[in-house]
């Protein structure tokens, strides 16, 4: 194991439970009124919903409409299980909440094993059409209490609970990403035939990422279930979905800490809003638009907000840059030094080179080791001169020209 | 047996014969270039052993197994990677990323190993990790190591392609004009590369290249493909002054001419 995560891992942990002492003991005491204490819940939820799509959005690449419909799988799934199961508190609602994002998930691998063999937008289309149809089925059945949907589910969502649940996610998506199977989904939204090319199972990667990414909406739906205490058909449709949408653009595509900032933004913002009244909508969106017109790779971009990135704002601001090494794992960093260290060691990179390894313009080759067999080559002007048989100006001028 | 065995490989397009009746092999440790004008064919053919498109005849046999039938992203696992003529990297991720994915095909840690942070998962990271130093520091790349690829000029992104391929232990690196829009010192340096990994890496080498200084510094055999057929084959020495490739090369003397006047 390596010393240098483990140290990161601890102090990472460290610094979630610090948050939490702080937080707990904030809402314990009553500094943070009720009202806020929703708010917060909120924010929890909506993090945790963002994070999941993060993941099949701006991590493997696929754009996802129906993400508001994982949810109400996962939010109907759990709520009746709750209402059914007679087990009561935490007790209940914990399973309830593994059996919505179980069945979540299980929607997703569904509707994916249609859309994920096919290159192109065809996940967009269908998840779309996705959510819709769950709304109209919930409408239907009576068993999810058609269009007036089920009332009086107990109000179990609670701080410590979403606030693990998120540290849960965060973790889950980190250490996926991070691994030879984050890389491979990363590989597929960078370039799919060159992922395929290296090995990736393409279609199976897809399918990983969509189908984790349900699963934690779907706990995400559940936690709402039990947060607000009603669910109806129209609160997963269209509109829900696209706001989660937003909320990982805002954030920054692939970033785990943007989805968590824009995911908190994005709530607080409509009930700071609330005293413009009718003019709420407008200003939200307008300042949603000057964002993407200032940042359009969002607040974070790609980037994590981590202990090495918060040490490099403290520097910049206070003077002292350290731009080049802005982007650099520290632990990444001693490699790559070691790295180049011993390639000096063993002569890639020093003047004279062993052998035939020359480096970047520094080392000339004498003329007679050019292996072009009875040709002289004008390094100057980088053609063969001699004419016998193919020699490379003709070539290349033949070719360029010829064929077209 | 030989390493790669290719016989009767024919593709169509709509009524275009891309590839027609195409035979040849490639042996372990062989540098082979493949060769031929614009259209010939030659990168078609990589899609083929790679399983891009299946032929629409003939067969490949990799250590005498067929590959027809399998999926692309099998080509690897069973010992062909390639690179591409339009360089395709993971642009926004790392240089040391792009080396790491390369290894995907020997990944062994599973999805619960990696998200508990099981041994397996430290041991396999470690050994990607020391792997793709190694690699990195053939082609020079140590220093950029944490740079993203899209960073990289021109030169290094080229050699970074052949160095994530590489990182899948294949026996038989397929190289798609590895030297274009390279300058001449680049040129070099790749040549020496190419034979150094060859012999570091003990495979066999099939590459198309534009480049005649190139081809014919490096290339142990050639095949010359025109109009989707192979027009000759043989040592460098022997093609380059075959009369059928330079008319395929040279056109008509017409062509010579005006590319002549309109050539810069
Ligand atoms: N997917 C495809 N669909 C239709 N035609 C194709 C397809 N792929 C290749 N072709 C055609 O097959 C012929 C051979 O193309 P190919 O790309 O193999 O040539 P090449 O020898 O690699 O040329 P270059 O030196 O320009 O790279 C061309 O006429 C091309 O238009
Ligand atoms: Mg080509």
């Amino acid at each position: 194991m390596d010393k240098v995560k483990l140290r990161s891992y601890l102090l990472n942990a460290l610094f979630a439970l610090v948050v939490y002492g702080i937080l707990h003991a904030l809402l314990k005491s009553g500094v943070i009124n009720p009202y806020y204490r929703g708010v917060i819940l909120l924010i929890g939820i909506n993090a945790i919903v963002t994070i999941g799509l993060n993941l099949a959005t701006g991590m493997l690449g696929e754009l996802c409409l129906g993400h508001a419909g994982f949810m109400a799988v996962g939010a109907y799934t759990s709520a009746l299980f709750t209402l059914n199961s007679g087990l009561p508190g935490l007790i209940g609602l914990i399973p309830g909440l593994i059996l919505g994002g179980l069945l979540a998930a299980a929607t997703a691998a569904l509707v994916g094993v249609p859309a994920l063999r096919l290159r192109g937008d065809y996940l967009a289309i269908i998840t779309l059409a996705f959510g819709e149809i769950i709304s109209v089925l919930l409408r239907s059945f009576a068993f999810t209490g058609g269009a007036r949907g089920l009332n009086g589910i107990p109000l179990l969502t609670n701080f410590p609970l979403v606030y693990w649940i998120l540290v849960l996610t965060i973790v889950a998506v980190y250490m996926l990403i991070r691994s030879r199977h984050g890389r491979a989904i990363l590989a597929i939204r960078e370039d799919d035939i060159a992922a395929e090319a290296s090995g990736i199972n393409v279609t199976r990667f897809k399918m990983t990422a969509f189908v984790i990414s349900a699963a934690i909406a779907g706990i995400g739906g559940g936690l709402y279930a039990h947060y607000i205490g009603i669910l109806s058909p129209n609160k997963f449709n269209y509109n829900y979905s696209i706001d989660y949408m937003v909320m990982v653009v805002f954030g920054g595509m692939g970033s785990i800490t943007g989805s968590i900032l824009s995911a908190g933004t994005l709530t607080i913002l409509p009930e700071l809003l609330r005293r413009f009244a009718d003019y709420r909508m407008l200003v939200y969106s307008v300042l949603l638009i000057i964002l993407m017109i200032f940042k359009p790779e969002g607040l974070l971009g790609q980037k994590e907000f981590s202990q090495r990135f918060a040490a490099n704002l403290i520097r910049r601001l206070t003077g002292r840059e350290e731009r080049s090494a802005a982007s650099y794992d520290r632990h990444e960093l001693s490699v790559a030094r070691e790295t180049t260290r011993r390639a000096r060691e063993r002569g890639y990179l020093t003047e004279q080179g062993p052998g035939d390894l020359g480096v970047g313009g520094r080392r000339r080759r004498p003329e007679e080791n050019i292996p072009v067999a009875g040709t002289a080559v004008a390094e100057s002007e980088g053609r063969t001169l001699t004419r016998q048989g193919l020699d490379a100006g003709s070539y290349e001028t033949a070719e360029r020209k010829g064929r077209r | 047996m030989a390493l790669l065995e290719v016989k009767n490989l024919s593709i169509e397009f709509g009524g275009l014969k891309a590839v027609q009746d195409v035979n040849f092999e490639v042996d372990n440790d062989e540098i082979v270039g493949l060769i031929g004008p614009n259209g010939a064919g030659k990168t078609t053919v990589f899609n083929l052993l790679t399983s891009v498109y299946q032929p629409t005849g003939g067969d490949i046999q990799l250590r005498g197994k067929s590959i027809l039938g399998n999926p692309s992203w099998r080509t690897s696992d069973i010992g062909m990677v390639r690179t591409f003529q339009n360089i395709r990297l993971f642009r926004s991720l790392s240089v040391l990323d792009n080396v790491r994915i390369g290894f995907h095909n020997q990944g062994n840690y599973s999805l619960t190993a990696a998200l508990l942070r099981l041994p397996s998962y430290w041991r396999e990271e470690a050994r990607y990790r020391e792997r793709a130093q190694e690699l990195l520091e053939i082609f020079q790349l140590a220093d950029v190591a944490q740079v993203q690829a899209r960073h990289l000029p021109y030169g290094q992104q080229r050699r970074l392609e052949i160095c994530r391929a590489l990182a899948a232990s294949p026996l038989l690196l397929l190289l798609d004009e590895p030297a274009a829009g390279m300058n001449p010192t680049e040129t070099h340096e790749l040549m020496d590369m190419i034979r150094f990994v060859r012999d570091r890496f003990e495979l066999a080498i099939m590459l198309i290249e534009h480049d005649m200084n190139l081809v014919m510094g490096i290339c142990e055999r050639l095949i010359v493909l025109d109009h989707g057929e192979v027009i000759a084959r043989g040592l460098p020495e022997e093609i380059r002054s075959n009369p059928r490739v330079i008319e395929a090369y040279l056109g008509t003397p017409f062509d010579d001419e005006s590319e002549a006047a309109d050539d810069e």
